[in-house]
């Protein structure tokens, strides 16, 4: 859907650019050959993801042509395959982007963008400074060393998708495993936490329904 | 040799090998430091430029004249994490910082590689409404 929105907003001055928070290259290519009309970049240490606040994904930013954003993280989706699990209904982020690029119109005014932006813990940033050796240590097949520092990391920050679930595949975790659902139970019990625009969410979900 | 994984002004990640003292802690003569992270160590303190950050815990700073990269990294705005044992270190931006940089609310350039190893910057997409869209194979 991401490839047809570029295709219908494209000409009125629309670039999307997919970040992939995600070390693993190879596993990437299965995606991006699928729909190969979208400029990609992988971020492999997380730094866009820092800089932008980005906790989750799939997450969009708007930038507009001064480069100031003008909408903070926010989990949005392709398509509706994850309805019944996310619990989102994908066409309201679309609608809004459409508004966006040809009407000029947003949803979110520029107080509410710098509330909303993910101001980083001090623990977070270890917690990023933790994955990116971990990643290093990986790239050297050093397991262990990197299984130590992503352990550290998800002690930091454990409610942070991108560094919790983002870490699953480098410990050979399944990432739609018992182990993740057990990771969601626990972030819905904590609130949620970086859900904080929830475009199109269609109703909370307690832990009682993650846990089910 | 180790290695500091260092988070450049202008947000790019360059890993630096670095000569470094490592044990129980991680220390690096004064010049290391200063080629490392741009701050010099003077009497004042550290010092980049006309500025210098006074260092009040010496000991976690200091060592036999050796900089401990670990209780330095607060004195210069930045936060890191040390592996001595694996001679592996991170240096990046402090909380603080990051914070500020993303309430200004203007979007950080970066450059990346996409699937081919050929960079993408985002300023190619000036005067362009850009959607960054993050996603992964996770």
């Amino acid at each position: 859907m991401w490839q047809t929105l570029q295709e219908e907003l494209g000409p009125h001055g629309l670039t999307i650019i997919a970040v992939a928070i995600d070390n693993d290259i190879e596993a990437l290519r299965e995606w991006t050959e699928a729909a190969p009309g979208l400029i990609y970049a992988v971020d492999r240490e997380y730094m866009v993801a820092e800089r932008y606040g980005i906790v989750n994904v799939p997450a969009t930013v708007w930038i507009d042509e001064s480069g100031r954003i003008v909408r903070p993280a926010d989990t949005a989706m392709g398509d509706d395959r994850f309805r019944d699990f996310a619990h989102v209904d994908s066409s309201v982020h679309h609608d809004h982007l459409r508004n966006w690029v040809l009407h000029n119109e947003r949803d979110v005014d520029d107080a509410a963008v710098a509330e909303l932006m993910e101001r980083p813990s001090p623990e977070l940033q270890q917690a990023r400074l933790h994955r990116r050796i971990a990643v290093l240590l990986h790239d050297r097949g050093d397991v262990e060393g990197a299984r130590e520092h992503l352990a550290s990391a998800t002690a930091l920050a454990p409610h942070d998708w991108v560094i919790r679930r983002g870490s699953m595949p480098m410990n050979d975790v399944d990432p739609f495993g018992p182990e993740f659902f057990a990771f969601v139970g626990e972030w819905a019990a904590a609130g949620s936490p970086g859900y904080r625009l929830g475009t199109g969410r269609e109703e909370p979900k307690g832990p009682e329904y993650w846990n089910q | 040799m180790a290695t500091v994984i260092n988070d450049v002004a202008g947000g790019e990640i360059e890993h630096v090998e670095v000569e470094a003292s490592l044990g129980e802690r991680w220390l690096m003569e004064p010049a290391a430091f200063e080629t490392l992270t741009g701050w010099t160590l003077k009497p004042e303190g550290m010092c980049r430029g006309n500025v210098c950050a006074p260092i009040y815990q010496r000991d976690a700073v200091l060592a036999d004249g050796l900089v401990d990269l670990l209780g330095a990294a607060p004195v210069i705005g930045r936060s890191a994490v040390v592996d001595s044992k694996r001679g592996v270190a991170a240096l990046g931006a402090s909380a603080a910082a990051r914070g500020e940089e993303m309430t200004s609310l203007q979007a950080p350039d970066f450059t990346l590689n996409d699937m081919n190893g050929q960079p993408v910057s985002l300023h190619n997409f000036e005067r362009r409404k850009v959607l960054l869209l993050a996603w992964s194979s996770w």
